[in-house]
């Protein structure tokens, strides 16, 4: 059995909570064409390396700036995180989906770069001006601006803890299942971090007057 | 959907799901617990409110994030293609591969092979050097024989017998059919014969007979030596029960 045929049938298995329950038949479809990706990685395919370098480069630098709060740093993990999967692609077990397992690689590596640098705290997020284009979005661009602003305020005065359990949640749409995986820490340990999250962020907001 | 009911959330439950229940990530069977207990509380319902902007805000932060540097692509490659060169380059690492690579049947089917050559290689390795061994075993044997050899022909050398029927010329000789008496001791038949020159050449038969030789010089007369050999023995009864001329 070739490893690209291996991480299929791991992927075939009961892991994933969408094969016991068949919810989710979208989101399967797709991680079904992920590990087909990962499973020509393994086999040193480099055209399927960058379909999956496509798939996952925003949002993993999406997590690690709001993790690391530098994007020099946040390329070079993400240059890192990347590398890794290439180099791990036959490990992968199929105990969780491919982005539970990326992103649990991109966390254990932004953690590890914030020891080297030997900041816990976050940093303010360097000023961005780029327009935004969200047809859907209520707010106007003066608004948006202002609530980025409060909220990027509001947001570094959270643990990296907090705040990683935040962004994976609302933004990257992880259950709470999954980011224990990421983060590596039990599923109760996921659900107190986000209580003291919500709670600290509404104290902040309210202070800033939102 | 099953028949059965649903459990029913107690609110501090309902409440620590709520944010995935916002961010809809909550399997179904969960969704609709939590939908449920949100139907009949109030407190839930403004946590809902609150963390759906909470959710639009977090959104809103990442829209305006910066995208990662368009040549990060080509940094992961060649960083791959050093690690694959420098891999190649590796035995070992060759070898953990060989052995990280899921066995298919192709490849058991050539292990065993390989298994199976070696096997037999080191079979016949074996039983060639066995049959060395065993080689080397009979050189020394042979040459231990032939050193008996040597030595008993050197015996032989040495050593002559001079008494015996083996002696005896039989072509000039004289033959005797002897019985002793049965109380005769061997001293006595040995005293009788050194007396006589004679040998027993045969004997005894069930009848107790001896065949004695006696030489015969060269220009003796044969009878002559019987006729006295014979007078000698039956002179003595008390020893010779029975003696006469052999004819063949």
């Amino acid at each position: 059995m070739s490893s690209n045929e291996q991480i299929i049938r791991h992927a075939g298995g009961n892991a994933f909570p969408w094969s016991v329950t068949a919810e989710m038949p979208e989101q399967r479809a797709q991680d079904m064409d992920e590990i087909s990706l990962l499973a020509r990685i393994a086999d040193k395919d480099q055209d399927a390396f960058k379909q999956l370098y496509a798939l996952y480069r925003k949002r993993l630098f999406a997590y690690l700036l709001k993790v690391l709060s530098q994007p020099e740093t946040a390329e070079e993990v993400l240059d890192d995180v990347m590398f890794e999967v290439w180099r791990q692609a036959t490990r992968f077990q199929g105990n969780s989906t491919l982005a539970t397992w990326i992103f649990g690689i991109a966390h254990h590596k932004a953690m590890n770069a914030l020891r080297q640098r030997g900041k816990h705290k976050a940093v303010e997020l360097e000023a961005v001006d780029e327009p935004l284009t969200s047809p859907d979005n209520p707010y106007t661009e003066a608004e948006k601006s202002h609530l980025r602003e409060k909220m990027k305020t509001a947001l570094a005065q959270l643990s990296q803890d907090h705040r990683a359990v935040l962004e994976l949640t609302f933004y990257h749409g992880f259950s709470y299942v999954e980011i224990a995986e990421i983060v590596r820490c039990p599923v109760n340990t996921v659900k107190t971090r986000m209580f003291h999250a919500k709670r600290q962020l509404q104290v902040w907001l309210h202070k800033m007057g939102l | 959907m099953s028949n059965v009911r649903e459990r029913e959330l107690t609110h501090e439950a309902a409440a620590e799901l709520l944010a995935w229940y916002v961010s809809e990530s909550l399997p179904e069977s969960e969704a609709s617990q939590v939908k449920t207990h949100v139907a009949g509380c109030a407190e839930c319902q403004q946590e809902i409110a609150s963390l759906t902007a909470l959710k639009n805000t977090v959104h809103l932060t990442n829209e305006a994030l910066p995208e990662p540097a368009a040549d990060g692509l080509d940094r992961v490659l060649k960083r791959i293609t050093a690690y694959e060169e420098a891999q190649a380059k590796s035995f070992l690492s060759k070898l953990r591969r060989l052995f990280a690579i899921p066995w298919s049947f192709p490849k058991v089917a050539f292990a065993g092979q390989i298994a199976i050559w070696l096997l037999l290689l080191g079979t016949v390795i074996l039983t060639l050097q066995r049959a060395r061994y065993y080689e080397s075993l009979a050189m020394q044997e042979r040459a231990r024989a032939e050193q008996s050899e040597k030595q008993l022909a050197e015996a032989q050398r040495q050593y002559t017998v001079l008494t015996g029927p083996n002696q005896i010329d039989v072509t000039n000789s004289a033959r005797l059919n002897v019985v002793f008496q049965e109380k005769t001791t061997e001293k006595e038949i040995r005293l009788l014969l050194t007396a006589l020159n004679g040998t027993i050449i045969s004997g005894p038969s069930p009848q107790r007979f001896y065949v004695v030789a006696l030489p015969v010089a060269q220009g003796t007369d044969r009878q002559q030596v019987l006729r006295v050999a014979l007078e000698q023995l039956q002179s003595q009864p008390q020893f010779i029960f029975f003696a006469a001329e052999k004819t063949d």
